[in-house]
């Protein structure tokens, strides 16, 4: 008879001096990297004290620039949810000529640099841009001001709820939608009742994703909003201006917000993903 | 209700998974689709519930022309090889779930859906199982509630995919006795699909054996067992190897 071996324990074993250094290693890479920057943000920030933390934060263009960010990610986030839940059924429940083209073009956003992609808002919608002479003879106002902020905010934030979300119901198959349509149940039902629930975790991680790079995102914006202060300023933006005015107390903030969006999101998304592990079955 | 299938015919681009087959299964008939695994089986079942479309032939319900209906209007209970539980909703909000999204076909109030819905657990011996999550229940229990969850819809056909075909020899045994019971007791036309021959021969009313892409003899479990009409068919029945194959 063969005897069956415990796979859960390593039978690898490395010298324990090889271990120590690589632990050493990562340790002292996560801790120059990653915890001595956020720990630098917050100390900054505090260097004069709550009091001169709390005035930098609510003076009127650090509140036009949350209100901005807010109003940018609160378009952009629902936005790609819509068109992430759309491409994502598609494409994994159905077969259609371009399907592979689809795929590809989702990515497109991660694969250009966001510089590229706010400059290719200004080339379109730019006051010498294709569409310039139209939109001005309408008196509609894109690059430079709002709407172009959302724009290069929601195609820079494009992939987020789609990629979570393909293989996600591609791995989930449809049989329960078509016990579903069995039943008696239509398309659109099945969608709300069925596919939807089914992925809730998935979609929540991918707009908590979505969510926290149309709040931080920098390039793409910075192209197209023309950093007017109290009206076409972001955080991050705001942020750089502050800097450039050598208020560092001021930049570091409000990016201190930005930093507290990620830890938020960071514990958001671990629990995102310890439920995902639960639930799969 | 009759179903009558003829001359159905699907391809996969070039593969061609159903080849001109025809099929007439009576009132209250329990009738086993029998044959090797990529035989076309689930393809024929897929097309008798409206889950898939056949390229030419024709599929009469009660001599009507169901062929181009599709499986909401059918009123087919369908029980997956998996058996496909919506693993979000409750055992309960699973038998309930056609009764649900057909309210205005059903007529029922809440109260009466969630009577209903124990009646179904305590038809399939489930009794008080509403509040059970599908990962909490094994693989027999599972199997029932899907079976619940099709009846629920008081469907005029039972369509069931290797039903017994994950679960273990004993619970098996146990569990087609019990459909076949159950399914007198309906009195429902009945069409399930396996590749054990002993479960074909022993529960069905008549057996349909199937080779690729055909129909190779269609009999009482009698007929096809003492008189096979092809080679395949004894060998399927009776070779020494066969019952290696079907597992
Ligand atoms: N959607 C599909 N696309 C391409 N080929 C398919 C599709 N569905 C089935 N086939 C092919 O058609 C053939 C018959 O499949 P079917 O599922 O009907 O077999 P089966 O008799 O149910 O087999 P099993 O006992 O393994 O379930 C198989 O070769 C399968 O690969
Ligand atoms: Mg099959």
């Amino acid at each position: 008879m063969e005897r069956i071996i415990p796979v859960s324990h390593p039978t690898i074993r490395d010298p324990w001096p090889i271990r120590a250094v690589l632990v050493g290693v990562a340790i002292a890479f996560s801790v120059l990297f990653l915890l001595v920057p956020l720990f630098a943000v917050f100390y900054e920030a505090f260097q004069k004290g709550v009091f001169a933390y709390l005035s930098a934060i609510q003076k009127p263009a650090a509140q036009s620039a949350i209100q901005l960010t807010l109003l940018v990610a609160s378009i952009a986030v629902p936005a790609n949810l819509i068109f992430g839940l759309a491409a994502a059924w598609a494409i994994a429940k159905f077969q259609f000529p371009g399907k592979s083209l689809l795929i590809s073009l989702i990515d497109l956003p991660f694969a250009v640099s966001p510089v590229t992609s706010g400059l290719v808002f200004v080339l379109l919608f730019g006051a010498r841009g294709w569409f310039g002479p139209l939109l001005s003879a309408w008196n509609i106002k894109i690059i430079f001001a709002v709407p172009g902020i959302v724009l290069a905010t929601v195609f820079v934030t494009f992939p987020f709820v789609a990629r979570e979300l393909i293989p996600l119901l591609q791995s989930q198959g449809s049989d329960e939608e078509q016990a579903a349509l069995s039943l008696g149940a239509n398309g659109w039902s099945t969608f709300w009742r069925i596919t939807v629930p089914k992925a809730r975790w998935g979609i929540l991680y991918g707009v908590i994703l979505c969510n926290a790079r149309a709040m931080g995102e920098f390039g793409a914006v910075s192209v197209v909003s023309g950093h007017i202060r109290g009206l076409t300023n972001t955080i991050p933006l705001h942020v750089e201006v502050l800097y450039n005015d050598y208020d560092y107390v001021g930049a570091f903030a409000v990016a201190s917000l930005l930093t507290l969006l990620a830890l938020v999101t960071l514990v958001i998304k671990g629990l995102l993903t310890w439920r995902m592990q639960e639930r799969a079955f | 209700m009759r179903i009558e299938a003829q001359q159905l015919a699907r391809r996969f681009g070039a593969f061609v998974a159903l080849d001109g087959v025809s099929l007439s299964v009576g009132e209250g008939e329990l009738v086993a689709l029998l044959g090797p695994s990529g035989s076309g089986k689930t393809t024929l079942l897929r097309l008798v519930a409206g889950l898939d479309f056949p390229d030419s032939g024709q599929i009469l319900f009660d001599g009507a022309d169901a062929t181009a209906v599709p499986i909401q209007k059918r009123q087919v209970g369908f029980v997956f090889q998996n058996y496909a539980l919506f693993r979000h909703m409750s055992v309960g909000q699973n038998v309930a779930f056609g009764l649900e999204v057909n309210r205005k076909k059903f007529q029922m109030t809440g109260r009466q859906i969630r009577e209903r819905v124990s009646e179904l657990l305590r038809l399939v011996q489930l009794p008080g199982f509403e509040n059970r999550r599908p990962h909490q229940l094994s693989g027999g229990q599972r199997q029932r509630v899907a079976l619940a969850r099709a009846l629920a819809i008081e469907p005029r056909i039972l369509l069931l995919d290797e039903p017994f075909g994950a679960l273990d020899a004993k619970v098996r045994k146990e569990l087609r006795a019990w459909v076949r019971g159950l399914q007198q007791k309906l009195k429902i036309t009945t069409i399930f699909v396996t590749h054990d021959q002993e479960e074909a021969l022993e529960l069905s009313d008549r057996v349909v054996v199937m080779n690729h892409a055909r129909i190779e003899q269609i009999g009482t479990p009698a007929e096809v067992y003492d008189y096979p009409a092809t080679p395949f068919v004894w060998e399927f029945l009776r070779g020494t190897t066969s019952r290696e194959l079907a597992t």
